[in-house]
């Protein structure tokens, strides 16, 4: 942990943030311009940073952060989770709102089955940043799962396991926060594949088929956006749900798609892409779940 | 406080600083959210000039606080080393009998001494950098790591050699 230059890896961290005085500052500047290593051991802290935010998102750690808060709070302070979530993250409202962008605009409206018309989500339009740019761009590439959180919690209606896509559905962003309880529904665009599936795994391990519900084969697909039949109830297991949809031009068995899943090292990272054979596409779709669902 | 944007800013070097010394992602994980959540709580604290200063001090004592919670010693002499000074205030204390004798003299922040010597020994940062993050004099940051050297019985020195 030593040390090999003269420079410190805390006054490299404070560099990077601009926290140096600015004698040490211009030090440091003149440093750069001299040593190739110093400019490496920095460039390794900018990609680390990425990576740091990759896997933990800030919108997500945030939630984490504030229901730590709030679980070390008086009972009287305490608010609605979501509305929490809401005051804390008004940014993902607009991450959210640019997410809906691309179901307005695509695919075909004739090739949109009834379901997935009746609760495609209201949108305001907004100058996206170009990161989100590229986000929408990736996401009309190839096969996609798209994810809505369904309002049926919020109109009282009882939920007992899986039940009926309702309408007043918002459409998720990856990455996004759930909790136990939530309503998951599941969309699909297939992009042109003939065959697929759709399953998902959760912080504690446990696989659940969502498309089809059991056989050893994937299953024909529509076109167009399509809307699984029913929505998927949240459980309390912890840190994240991952949803796969595997997908390919012709017909394949379903069963080491399972196996593999069922084989992941599970812990409080999200689990990378499957290990498949080129013949098959995946799109992989990660819900974080809050702190409090361990 | 708007954590997401402090997250955004400091996250990672906090993560960094955590992994550093745990050497286990999950630990670290964990205790990064517990930095922020301290931060959270004393909010006021930072309207330093450079709040990386008090995150990284943060970070260094809770992550000395899981060390030490641990109740196994590491493989190599470098985390023995931070192990020792993670334990330093508790269990070595005890065992010598001094606890009353330096409660006094680290009446006013009774971590700071395990977090400095983190700093100089572990870091590398130098007896005036260590001085200047901890906001104390350079000779007040030297009595403190002799007295704190002298009670891990040469460990530190045996270290340094190496």
């Amino acid at each position: 942990m030593r040390r090999s230059t003269p420079i410190a890896d805390w006054r490299l961290e404070r560099y990077l943030l601009k926290e140096l005085p600015q004698n040490e500052w211009q030090q440091i500047e003149v440093l750069l311009s001299q040593d190739e290593q110093l400019r490496a051991r920095l460039d390794a802290l900018r990609r680390e940073d990425e990576l740091v935010h990759e896997r933990y998102p800030a919108a997500w750690m945030a939630r984490q952060i504030e229901t730590r808060v709030d679980a070390s709070q008086p009972q009287a302070h305490k608010k609605g989770e979501w509305s929490l979530w809401w005051r804390w993250s008004p940014a993902v409202a607009i991450v959210l709102t640019l997410a809906a962008l691309p179901m307005l605009q695509s695919p075909d409206p004739s090739t949109v089955s009834p379901a997935a018309t009746r609760i495609a989500p209201a949108a305001t339009r907004t100058v996206p940043s170009p990161r989100l740019r590229e986000q929408v761009r990736i996401k009309g590439d190839g096969p996609r799962l798209l994810l809505h959180r369904s309002a049926g919690t919020e109109t009282g209606m009882s939920v007992t396991g899986n039940r009926k896509a309702a309408a007043g559905s918002t459409l998720l962003e990856k990455g996004a926060v759930a909790a136990e309880g939530d309503l998951v529904m599941i969309q699909y665009d297939a992009a042109g594949a003939n065959y697929g599936l759709i399953v998902s795994v959760d912080g504690s391990g446990v696989l659940t088929r969502h498309y089809p519900l059991e056989g050893q084969q994937a299953v024909s697909l529509g076109h167009g956006v399509v809307a699984l039949e029913y929505a998927y109830e949240l459980d309390a297991a912890p840190h994240w749900e991952c949803f796969y949809l595997v997908t390919s031009d012709t017909a394949f068995d379903s069963e080491p798609i399972l196996a593999s899943i069922e084989s992941m090292v599970i812990g409080p990272m999200p689990p990378t892409t499957l290990p498949l054979s080129d013949a098959l596409q995946q799109n992989q779709w990660i819900l974080l779940k809050e702190a409090g669902g361990q | 406080m708007d954590v997401e944007a402090l997250y955004r800013e400091y996250g990672p070097m906090v993560m960094r600083r955590c992994r550093q010394l745990l050497k286990d992602e999950d630990e670290a994980l964990d205790v990064m959210q517990d930095v922020f959540v301290q931060v959270l709580r004393r909010g006021d604290r930072l309207n330093d000039q450079y709040p990386s200063s008090l995150l990284y001090r943060i970070a260094t004592n809770l992550s000395l606080n899981r060390i030490r919670d641990r109740r196994r010693r590491p493989e190599t002499a470098n985390d023995d080393l931070v192990y020792r000074l993670a334990i330093f205030d508790e269990n070595t204390l005890d065992q010598l009998g001094a606890a009353a004798v330096l409660e006094a003299l680290f009446a006013r922040e009774q971590v700071s001494t395990r977090t400095m010597a983190t700093l100089h020994y572990v870091d590398g940062l130098t007896l005036e950098e260590t001085a200047s993050e901890m906001g104390m004099s350079v000779s007040g940051v030297r009595k403190r790591l002799r007295t704190l050297r002298a009670h891990l019985q040469g460990l530190i020195d045996e270290t340094e050699t190496v």
